[in-house]
């Protein structure tokens, strides 16, 4: 069933069970999940339909630290979410991404990758994907000419990866979710405070607007918030009417630890004898894979997770780096910029031609989670957007040791293309003096965002519990990124559906047992 | 074909021939001073300056009899002498050379991962050039 808010009568009364806000990936996931439940679900979307550049200037903001692309670009505000820009890369954390390793500060979940396994299953579904299956060796059995590099397996391991058409949420998912009867999409809704009850420890109701200057309350049972990590952090901000540090920040903790892939060309490797290297194809049918560097590994250089993409490298040097081709203003120039980065270009096609689509250089291109840091971080700016909330404020801050990992990724990468007897890498310029933390111009993000309302069982260390509640309020949960501790290798994107639908569960689950 | 992509193909034809395609012109039968995989894929030029980046950074070997010392021998003791035959030398080498990836016995000059071995070579090769 679809409202559309704005014809709604001021101060209208919208009751439910379950009230999720944000039709994005994550929160369309979550309703998809419940419907054919007995329960009243409630969908919460700013925007509507199609793109709406009004709409869409609520998430301007500001930037400070570290070179960031504009926050009105970066995340799409209509249906569907910033499916609408997504690449459609998909594969999940690996089991060390979840553990407490002592050389990564405020690492550590309180889950483990086996509690989220059954939820990537489904999230594969989701996202129009293969079975869950990411080890080489499966995919080898499924297609051809899937070739690793030489490299001894203790040290370098092939990440796989699977593609999404990718689903656009919002055109993929629109007619079922309209038609479901028990899920109540209502558009140009923007939920502008939130309320609880006098201790502070139930939701009672929020309260959502549009540019009609109507307003409506809505109620339920639970609240799950689904606006990804920068909104679902100024919310809880800036819904300080009864704690003045806003909801579930008794710890000064929201808004803190936002973390990003940063992605960035970093290296080039020569071999001695050109190769197609088709299991590391930019362009693949089904799956490629990365260079990851294993577990054992990491311990011992003491880094961040990472990958090393390879693209051949007269097509990479025709690609600008992600912080000058995303960096517009108006979020449909930067869309249209990155479809480009995912095309095969005419030129590439000639290139393919001239080659024979064998090259002996490759382009080797970083994704590495960044160490969570506490004042890398989002708050509210004193500018208010049109609706009357503070617009977000993004410091975005990088460490030593993402540097000193990316450096050792490529040092690790060229032993054992020495050792293989392959060829040799060179690193960028920016990597060549292990005493320089600088970051080039050229240094980007992946659009992942990620952390803000991170999760520990320890209210102290994060803003909610392992089911990803708010710990000191019963009834409001976070679904997706804004509750990962830490960024992995992974696109967040397959992570955040993942842990969407465990909340549904939970929530479905304390409903069915009237907790 | 448009001028716009005759120009960009010009481009790309000059990255894919200059980049990994010259070949150095050391002298392949002076093993000690010719680092054979790095000479498949980087010119003349460029081993001199990492020899040169090499010798910067490890003053101490900035003499050809030092640097023929150390790259005769290895970490077992066993050396090899100047006059060995070319083919001999040039498998102790190599078995150095994987030996130094395999114990992440390396330098990273300008940017390159290479074995010390090599890099001694390049440096060897660019005091004997100069």
């Amino acid at each position: 069933m679809h409202i559309d808010a704005r014809k709604l009568d001021h101060d209208a009364l919208i009751e439910g069970d379950i009230c999720i806000i944000g039709a994005g990936p994550v929160g369309i996931s979550m309703a998809l999940d419940l419907i054919d439940s007995p329960y009243k679900v409630i969908l919460l979307e700013g925007g509507g339909f199609e793109y709406d550049d009004k709409v869409q200037d609520l998430y301007a903001g500001k930037t400070t630290g570290q070179q960031y692309y504009p926050l009105k670009s970066a995340r799409l505000h209509y249906f569907g979410g910033t499916s609408g820009h997504w690449g459609g890369m998909c594969t999940p954390l690996d089991p060390i991404d979840f553990t407490k390793r002592d050389w990564i500060p405020n690492s550590g979940w309180p889950i483990t990758k086996n509690t989220l396994d059954p939820y990537y299953a489904r999230a594969q579904k989701t996202v129009e994907i293969g079975p869950y299956e990411y080890s080489l060796e499966y995919w080898q059995k499924h297609t051809k000419d899937l070739n690793p590099l030489p490299f001894e397996n203790n040290v370098i391991w092939n990440k796989m990866w699977q593609f999404s058409p990718p689903t656009r949420f919002g055109d993929r998912y629109k007619s079922t979710i309209v038609n479901a009867k028990n899920i109540h999409l209502y558009t140009f809704a923007n939920v502008v405070d939130i309320r609880a009850n006098e201790a502070i420890s139930e939701i009672t109701g929020v309260t959502v607007t549009n540019f009609s200057g109507k307003k409506q309350q809505v109620k339920a049972k639970y609240f799950i918030m689904a606006c990804c990590s920068i909104q679902n952090a100024r919310l809880l901000l800036a819904a300080n009417t009864q704690s003045a540090k806003g909801l579930g920040n008794k710890n000064d903790l929201v808004g803190r630890y936002f973390m990003e892939h940063l992605e960035i060309k970093s290296a080039e490797i020569y071999l001695n004898h050109a190769d197609p290297l088709n299991l590391y194809k930019l362009y693949p049918p089904k799956v490629r894979a990365e260079l990851a560097v294993t577990a054992e590994k990491q311990q011992e250089y003491k880094i961040l997770n990472g990958t090393a993409s390879l693209s051949p490298l007269e097509i990479a040097k025709q690609q600008e780096p992600n912080i000058q081709s995303w960096n517009k203003k108006d979020p449909r120039e930067a869309m249209k910029n990155l479809e480009k980065s995912h095309e095969v270009t005419k030129m590439d096609k000639l290139i393919m031609r001239l080659t024979k689509d064998i090259y002996k250089s490759f382009e080797l291109f970083t994704r590495i989670e960044q160490a969570p840091h506490p004042d890398c971080r989002v708050t509210l700016a004193e500018e208010k957007d049109e609706l009357g909330v503070p617009r977000a404020a993004l410091n975005w801050q990088l460490s030593p040791l993402d540097k000193y990992s990316i450096r050792t990724l490529y040092k690790i990468i060229g032993e054992q293309a020495g050792l293989a007897g392959i060829g040799r890498v060179r690193m960028m310029e920016y990597l060549h003096d292990e005493k320089d933390f600088t970051w080039p111009k050229s240094t980007g993000a992946g659009w992942h965002h990620m952390g803000t309302t991170r999760m520990s069982d320890d209210p102290k260390t994060g803003v909610v519990d392992a089911t990803c509640k708010i710990h000191s309020i019963g009834n409001l949960y976070i679904g997706g990124s804004s509750c990962f501790v830490t960024g992995g290798a992974a696109n967040p994107t397959l992570t955040a559906i993942a842990l969407g639908l465990r909340v549904s569960d939970t929530v479905r689950d304390k409903l069915k047992n009237n907790v | 074909m448009d001028r716009r992509t005759f120009i960009q193909l010009s481009a790309v034809g000059a990255v894919a021939v200059t980049v990994p395609q010259i070949h150095c012109r050391a002298n392949p039968d002076n093993v000690l001073q010719f680092p054979g995989t790095l000479s498949s894929i980087c010119d003349e030029k460029t081993i001199c300056e990492l020899g040169q980046a090499y010798i910067q950074n490890h003053p101490s070997e900035n003499k050809s009899s030092r640097l023929q010392d150390l790259l005769l021998s290895n970490t077992d003791g066993k050396e090899m002498s100047s006059s060995t035959d070319t083919e001999a030398l040039a498998v102790f080498l190599d078995k150095k050379i994987v030996a130094d990836f395999k114990n992440a016995n390396t330098v990273i000059l300008k940017g390159w991962v290479l074995s010390l071995t090599e890099a001694r070579q390049c440096a060897l090769y660019s005091l004997t050039s100069a």
